[in-house]
C-alpha cells in the first residue's frame, strides 16, 4: 500500500467512491514479455514486466492520457457523472465499460467491508 | 522471516493497522515465506512451486490425487481415467489438457449434483468449461475435495439424508453405490466397466444380502421391492463402517468378551514363519481346536467380514490394496503391521500375550483371531472432532517435549523424501488408494507418537502405519489451511496492495493494447482503456473484473478470518503447525457451510 492509511482514514474514505476512466495510448510489447531469463517465472506472461513498461509509458510527456469518465457516488448514494464530450463510437463502448466498473467498485467495496468488519469484530475479543 | 513475525504482523492487521510495513510483512509471509517452507504449487504439477526453489515434495499434487481417487469411487471418473493419471504421476508427467479438462468435467458434474454449493458464496463453477473451469478448480481445489471426502468417508461424516429418494441422480445417489461396490464388488475383476453410477432398485436384493451376514440384525429396516426411500438407519449403517463392523461383530459374537472364538485361516505366499513371532504352545492349542470346528470362521456373504476387516485395516493405515473380501499377502502384511506397531504403542489395548495370539501359524496356514484384531482397530476408530483435536494437541505435545519444536519443519522436508516407496509403484498396483479420513489418520499418528518421533529421528524405516498417519494428516491439512490461503490472499492482497488488474488486448504479436483497472483499499477505481482497444477487449476486461467481484467477497471473507485466527495464536509455533492450525480453521469454515452458513458470509463471525 502506497500510503500509509490509518482506520481511521480509511473509514473516512469508505464513506464515498470515486471511479475515473482514462483513455490514451498505453501498449506493451508482446516480445518484451515472453521468454528471457532474468526472471524465475516462465509464465509467458509476466506481470513485473507489464507494470514496469505501463510505469514507464506513463511518466513519458507525450503519453496523451485524457479522462473519459469520472463518477463520484456519495455516502446517501447520491452520483455525479462527468463524461467527456463528442464521444466516439468506439469510446462509447469505453463509457459503458466506465458504468460497469462504477458496479464492480461497489461490490468489491462492500466484500472488502465485510472483511475488514471480520478483523474488526475479532479485535473487540 | 519465522512465524513469530507473521503472528506479530497479523496481530496488527487485525488492529487495522493498514501502514505500509505492516501490509508488505503480511503480503510477504504469505506469498514469499509460506510457499517457500510449504513447497506449495499452485498447479497440478510439480515442477513449478509457487515462486520458484525449495524441494517439491509438498503440494497440491497430493490433493489433485485425492481429488481423483474421491471421483472415480463416486463414478464421475472412470477406473482407466484414475489409472492413467497415476501412471503419469509415477512418471512425474504433467497432466494432458484433456485430461484436465475430463477432470473439471467431473467436478462440474459433481457441482451440479451436490446441494452444498447452492448455500454458500463459493462463486459458481462456470459452465463453459474450459480455462474458467480449470482456473475455478484451482481456486476451489480445497472446498470440492473437502466436500467430496465427506461422501466417501467411512467414518459417518455424511449424514443419511431424509430426502433421498431412491434412484436420484445425485452425488449422495454416487456415494450410496460406492458403499455397495466396496461391500459386495471386486475392484479388479471383471465389474470394473459395467459400474452402476446411481444407486437404484437393481441394488436392493444386496441389501437383503448383508442382512444374511448380519443374521438378520436389518429386517425390520429393508425396504420392499418398490419402496421409494431407504430407512435413515439403514443409510447411516452404509455410511458408518464402524457401526457396520460392530453390529457384523455382535451378530457373529466376537466383540471383547462374548465366548467362542471367530478366526480367519488363509496361506499366503510368503513364508509366515519369518514374520511371525511363533508361539509353539498356542500353535498345539490351536491345531485340534481347528480341527473339531470349535472355531467359527465363516466370514459372511460375499465375505463381507473380511471386506470390514480389510476396510479397517486401510482406513488404519495399514493397507493399502483394494477391498475385495480375498485375504492376500497385502492383508496379511498389513495385519501384521498393526501387531507390530502396537507392540510399542504407549496405550495397550492388548496384553503382550495376547498380541502374539493375533497371528498364529498352523500347519503352514496363518490363523488370524479376528476377535482381538477388532479389539485393536477400535482403538484406531475416529474419535468425535473435538476428541480428536484434543488427542492431536497431545502428539504435538510430545513432539515438542521431545525437543522436535524448532527442528521440525527442515527434518520433516528431509524425512518426507523417504516416502516415495511408500506412496510409489503406483504402476505395479494401479488400485492402491490411500484413506483420507483425517480423524482416523490423527488417531493412528497419537496412537504410536514414538514412532513418529524414531521417523523424525531417522531411525524408522517402516513408513505403514502410525508414521503414514503422521505424515498424510500433516501434509493433507497443509494442503488445505496454507493453499485456501494462498489462492485467497491472491484477492485480498490485490486490494490491500491496490495492484491493478491488468488485461492485454488483441492476439498475436507486436504491441498489444492495455486495459487496467486498479481499486483502492477504499475502493476509489481508475480504470484505464488503450485507444486501440476493441469492443472485445473490453468485454474481456470485464469478464475479469466480474469473475475477481465474484471471488472477491468469498476469499476476502475467508482469508480476514483465518489472519485473525493466526493473531490469535501466543505460542511459538512452526510453519508446519501454523500451516495446521490454518486448516483447522478452514475446516470449521467447510462445516460451517455444510450447516448452511455461507462460507465467507459476516453472519458466521
Amino acid at each position: 500500500m502506497a500510503e500509509n492509511k490509518t482506520f481511521g482514514d480509511f473509514i473516512n474514505d469508505m464513506t464515498s467512491l470515486d471511479v475515473v476512466t482514462l483513455t490514451g495510448n498505453l501498449t506493451v510489447q508482446v516480445s518484451a514479455l515472453e521468454g528471457g531469463s532474468d526472471d524465475d517465472d516462465s509464465k509467458p506472461l509476466r506481470f513485473s514486466r507489464i507494470m514496469r513498461q505501463l510505469e514507464g509509458r506513463v511518466l513519458k510527456k507525450d503519453s496523451e492520457i485524457a479522462a473519459l469518465a469520472a463518477t463520484h457516488v456519495s455516502l446517501d448514494r447520491d452520483t455525479v457523472t462527468f463524461v467527456k464530450e463528442n464521444l466516439s463510437p468506439e469510446e462509447a463502448v469505453y463509457l459503458e465499460f466506465h458504468n460497469e466498473t462504477v458496479k464492480a467498485a461497489g461490490i468489491a467495496r462492500a466484500a472488502m467491508a465485510d472483511g475488514i468488519a471480520k478483523l474488526l469484530l475479532g479485535s473487540k475479543a | 522471516m519465522a512465524p513469530a513475525d507473521f503472528i506479530a504482523s497479523c496481530r496488527r492487521l487485525q488492529a487495522l493497522e493498514f501502514t505500509e510495513p505492516v501490509v508488505k510483512s503480511v503480503v510477504s509471509a504469505v506469498t514469499v515465506e509460506m510457499p517457500r517452507h510449504y513447497a506449495m504449487s499452485l498447479g497440478v504439477t510439480t515442477g513449478q512451486p509457487f515462486l520458484g526453489g525449495g524441494p517439491t515434495t509438498r503440494n497440491r499434487r497430493g490433493q489433485y490425487h485425492e481429488l481423483v481417487q474421491h471421483l472415480t469411487d463416486l463414478g464421475y471418473l472412470s477406473l482407466d481415467f484414475f489409472r492413467r493419471w497415476h501412471l503419469l504421476r509415477v512418471a512425474d508427467g504433467e497432466p494432458s489438457l484433456g485430461q484436465l479438462n475430463t477432470l473439471t468435467a467431473a467436478v462440474g458434474t459433481f457441482y451440479r449434483e451436490d446441494p452444498y454449493w447452492r448455500r454458500t458464496l463459493v462463486p459458481p463453477f462456470p459452465d463453459a468449461g474450459g480455462e474458467h473451469a480449470r482456473q475455478w478448480l484451482q481456486e476451489h481445489l480445497t472446498e470440492v475435495v473437502y466436500r467430496l471426502g465427506r461422501y466417501t468417508s467411512f467414518d459417518g461424516d455424511l449424514a443419511p439424508d431424509s430426502t433421498y429418494r431412491i434412484g436420484d441422480r445425485t452425488a449422495y445417489g454416487r456415494s450410496l453405490v460406492f458403499r455397495m461396490r466396496v461391500y459386495f464388488h471386486d475392484y479388479t475383476r471383471g465389474r470394473t466397466g459395467r459400474r452402476k453410477v446411481y444407486f437404484d432398485r437393481g441394488l436392493l436384493p444386496l441389501l437383503y444380502s448383508l442382512d444374511n451376514s448380519l443374521r438378520g440384525a436389518l429386517r425390520e429396516l429393508l425396504p420392499e421391492r418398490d419402496a421409494s426411500q431407504l430407512h435413515p438407519s439403514l443409510q447411516r449403517l452404509l455410511l458408518d463402517s464402524e457401526e457396520l463392523f460392530r453390529l457384523y461383530r455382535t451378530q457373529n459374537r466376537f466383540l471383547p468378551g462374548a465366548g467362542g472364538g471367530y478366526y480367519l485361516l488363509y496361506e499366503v505366499e510368503d513364508d509366515p514363519s519369518q514374520r511371525l513371532r511363533v508361539v509353539a504352545s498356542d500353535q498345539r492349542r490351536a491345531a485340534p481346536r481347528l480341527e473339531r470346528g470349535e472355531w467359527h470362521a465363516d466370514t459372511g456373504g460375499n465375505r463381507l467380514g473380511i471386506r470390514l476387516l480389510q476396510l479397517g485395516l486401510w482406513r488404519a493405515g495399514f493397507y493399502t490394496g483394494v477391498l475385495d473380501g480375498a485375504f492376500g499377502p497385502l492383508s496379511h502384511r498389513a495385519v501384521l503391521a498393526l501387531v507390530d506397531q502396537e507392540r510399542d504403542t504407549g496405550r495397550p489395548v492388548l496384553r503382550k500375550r495376547q498380541l502374539d495370539r493375533v497371528v498364529q501359524i498352523v500347519d503352514h496356514e496363518v490363523l488370524v483371531d479376528l476377535r482381538l484384531v477388532g479389539k485393536l482397530l477400535d482403538a484406531y476408530a475416529p474419535l468425535s472432532s473435538l476428541a480428536v483435536k484434543e488427542e492431536e494437541e497431545r502428539l504435538w505435545g510430545e513432539i515438542e517435549t521431545a525437543g522436535w519444536g524448532d527442528r521440525l519443519d527442515a527434518t520433516f522436508a528431509d524425512r518426507e523424501l523417504e516416502l516415495g516407496a511408500a506412496y510409489g509403484k503406483l504402476h505395479r498396483h494401479p488400485h492402491r488408494r490411500v484413506y483420507y479420513g483425517l480423524r482416523g489418520l490423527i488417531r493412528g499418528a497419537a496412537r504410536a507418537v514414538g514412532r513418529v518421533l524414531g521417523w523424525l529421528a531417522g531411525g524408522m524405516r517402516v513408513l505403514l502405519g502410525a508414521v503414514f498417519d503422521f505424515v498424510k494428516a500433516v501434509v493433507k491439512r497443509i494442503q488445505e489451511g496454507a493453499g485456501l490461503l494462498l489462492v485467497g490472499f491472491r484477492y485480498f492482497g490485490h486490494y490491500l496492495l491496490g495492484r491493478p488488474f491488468v488485461t492485454l488486448g488483441g492476439e498475436g504479436v507486436g504491441e498489444r493494447p492495455v486495459l487496467l483497472t486498479r481499486f483502492a483499499l477504499d475502493f476509489d477505481t481508475v480504470a484505464f482503456v488503450d485507444r486501440r482497444a476493441t469492443g472485445d477487449d473490453v468485454r474481456a476486461h470485464s469478464a475479469q473484473l466480474r469473475r475477481m467481484q465474484q471471488g472477491a467477497r468469498y476469499f476476502i471473507g475467508l482469508v480476514s478470518r483465518l489472519i485473525r485466527g493466526i493473531s490469535l495464536i501466543t505460542t511459538p509455533v512452526s510453519w508446519l503447525r501454523l500451516g495446521i492450525l490454518l486448516a483447522r480453521t478452514v475446516r470449521d469454515l467447510l462445516r460451517e457451510g455444510e450447516l448452511g452458513r455461507p462460507v465467507g458470509g459476516l453472519e458466521q463471525v
